[in-house]
């Protein structure tokens, strides 16, 4: 019943806002108050008896499985801190709440769900859910992203609807532990497991913004408020994630698909720093470094499906450096990447005279250093563990993936020192009336940070930073079996410290080289329009079209049916057949005819 | 809890409405209505726990005392029989309180209705098949006195029709009886299943006997009384005709079908009631495409969905009913199942949610009623949900229903029942769509809609003097979205059903006889 | 020729009349007869069936239970009756009320296609 709790406990707030007494609570503390109880189930409980709900959706199965209760921590402290920073409020609260809190219940039940129907039910709540985050502000930006989201987001609807109802079949069972021991099955369909994977690739993949599936990313995170974009950016992108490593036989192995994934995941990575590093908004430049780092995570479960672990011992994840790694990389990354949202928030708060502001830039910096890996934080841990999933790959790729892994950092850098000096010029052209590219008008409007803001971006800057020490409390099992950070020498932080500085005087160049230039437009938006202008082509040809009901643009059922209907067989046989059929004689020669029928049919082939 | 209950308590209802006047009929009459439903549901717990319950009235054994007998599949038409009543008397409550027209109608609805309901749980308790014959004409009496109660000559002369053709079939029916009591000599379903043996007058009986109740249930070649009737009865009487008393001539179909002559079922018989089921399917559904009535639409589409109930017969009848313990058995009963109170449920909401729009719109016309969603939501809704179910679309009791069968003509190597359930699911979209269609038609529009015929064109411009929408009582169109709700509803409920259809069914029992299944509940 | 054949002979032959007669007559009040008929035919293969199994129970007198069955069948097919003969006199008279109406042509139209006269239909009814 816990399991259950902790996920309605948010939805049971958002009941609240529909009373006016107590909307004003629900719509503010309730924002921080609604995670408290999965971060307390998170913290606290380790393992607990699985909750079973056998009249909810398909026989729901609740619980932590592998990887639930790092994702459920994450999940949950992110939300505190993003409820935190929106506690203040903002234009349209009560609607930013409601959503706010859906999307939170579904991100809950991702996590715990251990089901394929209760996994799609919830992951389709935070995702459609999710939509009224991105579009709050209503600008012309925000619609637009909200849009490219929706589409994007019904399509993964449905490519993951056809997986798991596949995975299901070949499973014969709902539960995602027989669904991957099926998909892992040699002698199973190999036509059906891979249809499933790619599905769940492709699926998932847009969530976690795999490369050619993450036009979404760039325009929701930065069009969606501060709080909300850390929670995009944070932890409801790697939900995609969780769905690979919930579905995907990682024991058994695929080292095709693996190789698939790994190749994905680094032209990902590559693409978006290139991509990336030339927007001038803050945070679309963090956006693009999501996707980037989201590539790295791909390329680490491409690493963990090709190099099936029984070659190294015993045949399950319990000693799986890689994988390990790969969870580390998730709270480094959501911690680090919600800090950075949070952070520009109050950096675009903080007047330019104050000299907090300092202090602020300076936090950004460290969470961007955890970010980049540099040596003595839990990043450098987190691309150590990269480079040892990728020596297990075979030789060939090994050596490449080990040489290009410190290039990613490189790409890092770049991105960080650019996202660090737009944060700085443009609060420096804070006194010009559209020198901001906020979208928040809270933002805009507040001169000084609310104390909830900086609240939140503190704790979460105190909790990257600290990362390695309270890690290895809560799951000791997975940062025991990772290398240390001491005793490497020198060697360790000089592998470390040379892609920043590389990154560092690429930054230096590029910036020196295009001073005072425009936004360049990328690739991406390239690609985007033209992808628009060949639908909105297609929109047009339909709309043409006789079929077409001009008012809603959907198709024509009246034009359709009246045509059918109106054609000169339609409108004379069937009716004289059924004036026929309505006449006394023809009925009680029919049924005389039936029953002789019946009966000669019944004598005859009986017996 | 005495199952006679069941049939006492709205034959007593019925003759307090007949000696009460004025609205004390109407008090009368809903309480009999909830006295009926909650005796049903202490009869379902007793079927829940019991598995079946067979009784004889009065302590008389056959051949000459009334025996009762009721297992988990009487149980379910039972139990759609009280849902379907329940509401329909609060629907009715507000539809005869309206106008002058509609409360003449009230003191005569009341007890026909009743009569009604009792004659069908009677039909469903029966363990006899001379009973069942009296108590399906009962039914048929009192569904004509319903049908014609408005009084205009267009729903008599289909009363009249309806009448004829009932009586006819129940006269072939009890032909059927008289040869089979020569033969057997006996009446008791259980009897006569135990004494059944290979010869001419019981085939002629199975034949006449099946031929009467295919013409009661309207299956295609034979629909030709509903069609009128349905559609010029009024609203709540549709609900009633078109949800539950189409299905006791069905469910008497059954037992004669899986109880008494099981040994007489051959695969060919079997295939032949399939076809006409797939015939009606396709042909009610695409009869209903082509009205412009919504009520008549709704009438041709009952005709379309009786149809997939006679799938059952195709798909059991190459085990002879003898060994029932194929695996797809156990889904085609559950879907058949499935169907008949899904389809009960959906159609009853639909022709009160017609009702509804007759009342505020004074005409069922379909082009006369644009921007109908905009003016009267609640009840364009209703219209969606119950039409969500019709078509079979998740998560509904009608999915489930089209569902099973699919699953079960899959299984069982008959795919061919699976392309006429597809076509037929096609067919009730389209005409489900036209009804939404024009419900979401802005009112400037209207005209180019109707273009296509000058007929409807001149009725949506005489209508347009009455535009403004009457308003309808609030408990009307509650009870409407509902029933469309427990349709939807019930289709999260299919395990219980699954559980408490083998109660007496014999499903679970190895092959080797049906009725040694039926005989388990025989205990005294 | 044993009694029991004559009778269920003569049963089916009333049986097959009453089919007959509803099937192919469109006059309302003709139908009604022969559905009677149809009744008639039933009820006297019922009786001879008490005829038929007279030695099934331990007395060696006419089933009981066919005579019962008659009774309560004639019961029913007169009330049917009485209910069809009620219904045609109320359409009677309201087809006299709108006999202008398009209704009625609908009605004509259709029963021209038949071959008996339209004015028979339901003619002598009252």
């Amino acid at each position: 019943m816990i399991w259950l709790g902790v996920i309605g406990f948010p939805l049971l707030v958002c009941c609240l806002l529909g009373f006016g007494r107590v909307r004003d609570v629900a719509a503010g503390p309730g924002l921080w108050l609604a995670p408290l109880p999965a971060l307390g189930l998170a913290l606290f409980v380790e393992g607990g008896t699985p909750g079973a709900f056998p009249a909810l959706f398909l026989d729901t199965t609740l619980h932590f499985g592998a990887y639930g209760r790092l994702f459920l921590l994450l999940t949950a402290v992110l939300w505190t801190a993003a409820g935190v920073f929106a506690w203040s409020g903002g234009q349209e609260r009560i609607r930013f709440a409601f959503f706010f809190l859906v999307t939170l219940t579904g991100n809950l039940g991702v996590c715990l769900a251990q089901d394929l129907a209760s996994f799609y039910v919830f992951f389709a709540t935070m995702s459609f859910a999710a939509y009224g985050l991105i579009i709050h502000d209503q600008s012309p930006t925000a619609l637009y992203a909200g849009k490219v989201y929706l589409i994007m987001a019904v399509v993964g609807e449905v490519l993951l609807a056809t997986a798991f109802f596949y995975a299901g079949i070949l499973g014969d069972s709902l539960l995602f532990t027989d669904a991957a021991q099926a998909l892992a099955d040699p002698n199973g369909g190999y036509a059906q497991s891979t249809l499933v994977i790619s599905l769940a690739v492709a699926g998932f993949g847009i969530k976690a913004g795999v490369i050619g599936l993450h036009f979404w990313l760039p325009l929701a995170h930065p069009a969606a408020p501060t709080a909300a974009s850390a929670v995009l950016s944070g932890v409801m992108i790697k939900i995609g994630l969780l769905g690979w490593l919930q579905l995907f036989p990682l024991v058994a192995g695929q080292p095709d698909w693996g190789m698939v994934l790994a190749w994905l995941g680094l032209s990902g990575a590559v693409y978006a720093v290139a991509a990336g590093f030339t927007q001038h908004d803050p945070k679309t430049i963090l956006a693009y470094s999501s996707v980037s780092q989201m590539g790295l995570m791909t390329m680490a479960v491409g690493f963990i499906l090709a190099a099936p672990s029984y070659q190294h011992g015993e045949a399950s994840l319990a000693h799986s450096v890689p994988l390990a790694g790969l969870l580390l990389f998730v709270l480094v990354h959501g911690l680090a990447k919600a800090a950075l949202f949070l952070g520009v928030g109050v950096a675009k708060a903080t007047p330019w005279q104050v000299t907090h502001r300092q202090w602020v830039l300076a936090g950004l910096a460290a969470v961007g250093l955890v970010l980049i890996g540099a040596p003595f934080t839990a990043g450098a841990l987190v691309k150590q563990t990269l480079k040892s999933g990728a020596e297990q790959l075979p030789p060939i790729w090994s050596e490449f993936f080990s040489a290009v892994l410190p290039l990613t950092a490189v790409g890092t850098t770049l991105l960080m020192v650019m996202f660090l000096w737009r944060i700085w010029q443009s609060t420096a052209a804070e006194r010009l009336p559209h020198g901001v590219h906020s979208k928040t008008a809270d933002d805009m409007i507040k001169t000084t940070p609310m104390r909830g803001m900086v609240l939140a971006w503190g704790g979460l800057l105190l909790l990257v930073v600290a990362l390695p020490l309270w890690a290895s409390l809560l799951f000791p099992e997975i940062i025991n079996i990772l290398p240390g950070l001491s005793g490497k020498g020198w060697k360790t932080v000089w592998d470390g410290l040379w892609p920043i500085v590389l990154g560092l005087i690429a930054s230096g160049l590029f910036l020196g080289l295009n001073r005072g230039r425009g936004e360049g437009s990328g690739l991406d938006d390239l690609l985007l329009s033209a992808l628009e202008r060949r639908a909105s082509r297609l929109h047009a040809w339909w709309g043409s079209s006789p079929y077409c009901d001009p008012t809603c643009g959907t198709i024509n059922l009246v034009a359709w049916s009246d045509r059918i209907l109106q054609s000169r067989w339609m409108q004379t046989v069937p009716d004289r057949i059924e004036r026929r059929l309505l006449y006394w004689h023809t009925v009680g020669v029919v049924f005389v005819g039936f029953v002789l029928v019946f009966l000669a049919v019944t004598w005859w082939t009986g017996r | 809890m005495q199952p006679v209950w069941m049939i006492l308590i709205p034959f007593l209802g019925a003759a307090a409405c007949l000696l009460l006047r004025g609205r004390f009929v109407a008090w009368a009459g809903l309480t009999a209505s909830g006295g009926t439903f909650g005796a049903c549901l202490a009869q379902l717990l007793q079927v829940w726990n019991q598995e079946v319950i067979r009784i004889d009235l009065g302590g008389w054994t056959t051949p000459l005392g009334i025996g009762l007998y009721l297992d988990g599949l009487g149980m379910m038409f039972l139990l759609l029989t009280a849902l379907v009543g329940l509401l329909v008397g609060v629907y009715a409550n507000g539809f005869f309180g309206r106008a002058a027209d509609y409360r003449r109608m009230e003191p005569y609805f009341w007890p026909i209705w009743l009569v009604l309901w009792g004659g069908l749980n009677g039909v469903y308790l029966s363990s006899d098949i001379f009973n069942a014959y009296v108590l399906l004409e009962v039914v048929g009496l009192a569904a004509v006195g319903l049908t014609i109660l408005s009084g205009t000559r267009e729903s008599l002369v289909a009363g009249l029709r309806y009448l004829l053709a009932a009586m006819f079939g129940s006269l072939i029916y009890l032909l059927g009886v008289a040869l089979l009591y020569a033969e057997i000599g006996h009446l008791d379903l259980f009897r006569l299943a135990e004494q059944m043996r290979v010869s001419l007058p019981t085939v002629i009986a199975f034949g006449l006997m099946t031929g009467g109740l295919l013409i009661k249930s309207a299956l295609l070649p034979f629909h030709f009384w509903l069609p009128p009737a349905h559609a010029s009865a009024p609203a709540p009487v549709s609900a009633i005709l078109s949800g539950v008393v189409t299905k006791a001539s069905f469910f008497l179909l059954l037992r004669i079908w899986f109880v008494v002559f099981p040994m007489l079922t051959v695969p060919l018989t079997g295939q032949l009631l399939g076809m006409l089921g797939g015939a009606a399917v396709l042909w009610g559904s695409l009869q209903a495409v082509r009205q412009t009535r919504l009520k008549l639409l709704v009438a041709y589409s009952t005709v379309g969905q009786l149809g997939y109930l006679f799938f059952l017969f195709a798909l059991l009848a190459p085990s002879g009913g003898a060994t029932r313990a194929e695996e797809w058995a156990v889904m085609a009963w559950t879907g058949t199942v499935f169907h008949v109170v899904s389809h009960g449920l959906a159609k009853a909401s639909l022709f009160m949610a017609a009702g509804c729009l007759l009342l505020a719109m004074d005409t069922d016309e379909l082009a006369a009623m644009p921007d109908m969603a905009g003016r009267l939501p609640v009840i364009t809704f209703t219209l969606g949900v119950a039409g969500v179910s019709l078509m079979g679309l998740p998560p509904s009791a009608g999915f489930v229903a089209k569902w099973m069968l699919l699953k079960a003509s899959l299984a069982s190597g008959q795919w061919w029942w699976a392309v006429v359930i597809a076509l037929g699911g096609l067919l009730t979209a389209a005409y489900v769509f036209k009804v939404l269609a024009f419900a979401f038609v802005p009112a400037a529009r209207r005209t180019t809609n109707s273009r296509s015929d000058p007929h409807e064109n001149q009725g949506a411009l005489e209508s347009k003097d009455a535009q403004a929408v009457r308003p309808v009582p609030r408990l009307m169109t509650l009870a409407a979205l509902a029933l469309a709700v427990l349709c939807v509803l019930f289709g999260f409920r299919a395990e219980e059903v699954i559980a408490l259809l083998p109660h007496g069914l014999g499903l679970d029992v190895s092959p080797g006889g049906l009725y040694l299944g039926f005989s388990q509940g025989e205990r005294p | 020729m044993t009694p029991f054949l004559i009778y269920s002979l003569t049963a089916v032959l009333l049986a097959g009349l009453g089919i007959h007669g509803l099937i192919s007559r469109r006059h309302l009040l003709r139908q009604i007869m022969a559905l009677n008929v149809l009744a008639g035919g039933v009820f006297l293969l019922l009786i001879s069936t008490a005829y038929r199994n007279q030695g099934i129970g331990e007395s060696s007198s006419a089933d009981p239970v066919p005579h019962a069955m008659v009774l309560t069948g004639i019961v029913v097919a007169i009330s049917a009756t009485a209910f069809a003969l009620a219904l045609v006199r109320r359409i009677y008279h309201a087809q006299k009320q709108d006999m202008g109406s398009d209704l009625m042509n609908e009605v004509q139209q259709n029963d021209s296609q038949n071959d008996e006269p339209p004015e028979n239909r339901t003619g002598s009814a009252p």
